[in-house]
């Protein structure tokens, strides 16, 4: 079976697969894969792996992206329709103007739209969560679903982003572990041959991510808070 | 006034939960299964801000005498029901509470201005189950026979009352709501509930969950308003009100009772306390310091069950209040839906200048050795109504600060010698509400828990709630025992069958 195979058919059947495995398959043809398994209008994009440290050791030198559709930027939760649900507190970025591939810094200072609070529903097919750079790729970058705050903020808050459940704090990390959002946008631009206005950039999670369980779910900012309800079904 | 930004976010935040109406709220009253616009609003204030977050409508005599008019007429259905058809109602009604949780949780910090975290340490279930227990507690529950030797045999039957008017204080508004609307309904009588008029949010949510949970029009009423010359005192003086439980000032309490003398009603009266809490030189000086930090400080200290004079031992007296200050100084005071935050604001302005009045006593006749100021919080926190918890030492046993009931997050620390010097100080006050005894020593708890004049004593503890056990007052804190059957002298009539047997 090669990687492609097994993850249309895991995604499609709702089940994990062990990971970690070498499948002949570089990055550049993981993101083919990723391509054609999760094709259609996209609303954006999601990055992953913003830390270094998670970069190496993954074996890495950048990040990761992922792709996002419409039907991802959720309203409300419902665990059941995911595989192996985790949470990830973010900042998602919301485009006003196109940003092309080699555009300037001041380009993309005008293209950003404003900042929001976010959370990344993760989904991912490996089991654990184990899997190698490709095995991600290939799987969307555990593209499962999104959450946006209503507030938009004219830029990063400052201090820690604070997931809790139940009232209970899940994980959190410093705001300015997700690094310069404006070469975080250029370099994705690149990536992907430009971005296009109204589209929205997760740019991935200061923090660990955690399961996530039936409840209310809340992440603080220094600059508001993001509120939703996740149902068990 | 201030600008609505964080009540906007709050809005926001209910939305996101589900919250199934829309705001801004106007608050109605519900009178008769129906919610009634009402009249003359006033505004409500969300403590932690200063921000008006709603207006609540002020019930006159004209919407007191429709709510005890749909009462009455509810109880000939509701009261003539064996308690098995009763308990369906009321348990769909616990669980539309329990499935609203995340927005009871908000609303009751938008009321009252307590950190969210105290919220979620089963405040919810709790309310809930405040009714479902009683409503399975009317149907497992038999009574007495008292058969005679002489051939004759004697059996109780219980009867409910009738229109039972409840009075609420805005420190627990929906937890005192659900505590008495819970025994009031499952043992047959119908209700018009009057909530303080700080925190009607809670009471109006309450009201929607009745409807939404499908109890008969009439049972449950709610309405809004002020207690002299308004909504309050109407209930109270009104003729086809049989029973009144309230729970709040003892001013207040004394108020009540002469307005329900002219027409015999029945009284539950829950009021203050200046509850000692006694630790003596035995007790786990790390538990007594967790235990004393909630009895103090839980609520801003707004519980009439507040711990609030502390009664040390000598020879731990320093060493346990150079504990209790640094966990004072480490509380976490601010934005009250944060929820790291582990005290909020205090519930009005009015109330604020009046625990400030005994701080500025304490000050002159005391020493306070941390809190006494408000703290500085950023915008929009600096409208809010915060007080730093606040430790005074050095006082007197007959000083007003050891006498009266602050209702705030203050505290006095007292020394002693000897248990019979305990005891004295712990009984030395008008209130018998509660004490709390902190000891190892089994003898030392047994001996000092007889000797307290008080209705309640937690030993090693604080707060916890058995539905089924007696709650009330002794001396100046209150008349009547709720709980379990304890409640049945209030909430049923009594009747004695005698039966001869040839």
């Amino acid at each position: 079976m090669t990687l492609s195979e097994a993850v249309r058919e895991a995604r499609k059947e709702r089940k994990t697969l062990q990971g970690q495995k070498d499948w002949g398959v570089g990055l550049e043809e993981a993101y083919r894969i990723q391509e054609a398994l999760f094709p259609g209008p996209l609303k954006g994009y999601k990055l992953g792996l913003v830390s270094e440290a998670k970069q190496r050791q993954m074996g890495l030198a950048a990040p990761i992206y992922g792709r996002v559709h419409p039907g991802m930027i959720l309203e409300e939760v419902r665990l059941a329709s995911f595989i192996q649900p985790r949470l990830e507190p973010e900042l998602a970025v919301v485009l006003k103007e196109d940003l092309a591939p080699g555009a300037a810094p001041g380009e993309a200072m005008r293209a950003i739209g404003g900042f929001y609070l976010a959370v990344d529903v993760l989904d991912s097919i490996w089991e654990g969560y184990r899997f190698t750079a490709e095995e991600v790729v290939a799987d969307n970058t555990s593209g499962g679903g999104f959450l946006l705050g209503l507030r938009r903020l004219s830029a990063p808050p400052e201090g820690h982003l604070r997931l809790y459940l139940n009232g209970r704090l899940a994980t959190e990390g410093p705001v300015a572990a997700l690094g310069d959002p404006v070469g975080r946008l250029l370099w994705l631009a690149n990536q992907v041959g430009g971005l296009k206005a109204f589209q929205v950039v997760f740019l991935g999670s200061p923090a660990p991510a955690v399961p996530a369980e039936a409840g209310v779910l809340e992440v603080w900012s220094e600059a508001g808070v993001l509120v939703a309800p996740l149902w068990e079904v | 006034m201030v600008e609505p930004k964080l009540y906007k976010e709050t809005v926001e935040r209910l939305k996101a939960l589900g919250f199934p109406y829309e705001l801004p709220l106007e608050v109605t009253h519900y009178i008769g299964g129906e919610f009634v616009r009402g009249e003359n609003f006033f505004p409500v204030i969300y403590p932690a801000t200063g921000e008006v977050i709603a207006t609540a409508p002020e019930g006159r005599e004209k919407e007191v005498d429709l709510a005890v008019a749909a009462a009455k007429e509810a109880f000939a259905k509701w009261g003539k029901m064996p308690p098995s058809q009763r308990r369906p109602y009321l348990r769909r009604f616990a669980d539309k509470i329990r499935e609203w949780r995340p927005v009871f949780e908000v609303v009751e910090t938008l009321d009252v201005g307590r950190p969210i975290h105290e919220n979620r340490l089963g405040y919810v279930d709790r309310m809930a189950n405040n009714i479902e227990f009683f409503a399975d507690f009317a149907v497992t529950h038999g009574s007495e026979a008292y058969p005679m030797e002489n051939g004759y045999i004697n059996y109780v039957l219980r009867f409910p009352v009738g229109v039972a008017a409840l009075i609420t204080p805005w420190n627990m508004p929906s937890m005192l709501a659900t505590w008495k609307i819970g025994p009031t309904l499952a043992f047959g009588n119908t209700a018009v509930l009057k909530p303080a008029e700080f925190t009607p949010l809670g009471a109006w949510l309450l009201a929607k969950a009745a409807h939404e949970a499908g109890l008969p029009p009439g049972v449950f009423n709610v309405v809004h308003g002020f207690g002299p010359n308004s909504a309050g005192e109407f209930l109270t003086r009104h003729p086809d009100v049989r029973l009144i439980s309230f729970t709040g000032e003892t001013t207040t309490g004394r108020i009540i009772m002469k307005n329900a003398s002219d027409t015999l009603k029945r009284l539950s009266m829950e009021l203050g306390g200046k509850a000692p809490n006694l630790i003596f030189e035995s007790a786990d000086l790390d538990r007594a310091v967790e235990v004393t930090m909630r009895a103090s400080f839980f609520n801003q200290g707004e519980v009439c069950l507040a711990g609030s004079r502390l009664l040390v031992q000598r020879s731990i007296y320093q060493a346990f209040v150079d504990k209790l200050v640094a966990a004072a100084k480490a509380l976490k005071v601010g934005d009250p839906l944060d929820p790291e935050t582990r005290m909020g604001a205090l519930i009005a302005q009015e109330h604020l200048e009046k625990v400030m009045s005994y701080v500025e006593i304490a000050r002159k006749t005391a020493t306070i050795l941390t809190g006494g100021r408000r703290p500085e919080l950023p915008h929009p926190f600096d409208q809010g109504y915060f007080l730093e918890p606040t430790v005074v030492v050095d006082v007197k046993p007959s000083d007003k600060v050891c006498q009266e009931e602050i209702f705030g997050p203050m505290v006095v620390v007292m020394p002693f010698d000897t248990e019979e010097e305990a005891i004295e100080l712990a009984n030395n006050t008008p209130y018998g509400l509660n004490a709390i005894v902190q000891t190892r020593e089994v003898g030392q708890a047994v001996r000092v828990s007889e000797a307290l004049e008080v209705g309640t004593v937690w030993v090693n503890d604080w707060f916890v709630r058995d539905l089924r056990v007696p709650f009330g007052g002794a001396k100046q804190s209150g008349i009547g025992r709720e709980g379990g059957h304890y409640g049945y002298e209030f909430y049923y009539e009594t009747k004695n069958v005698c039966l001869a047997n040839k």
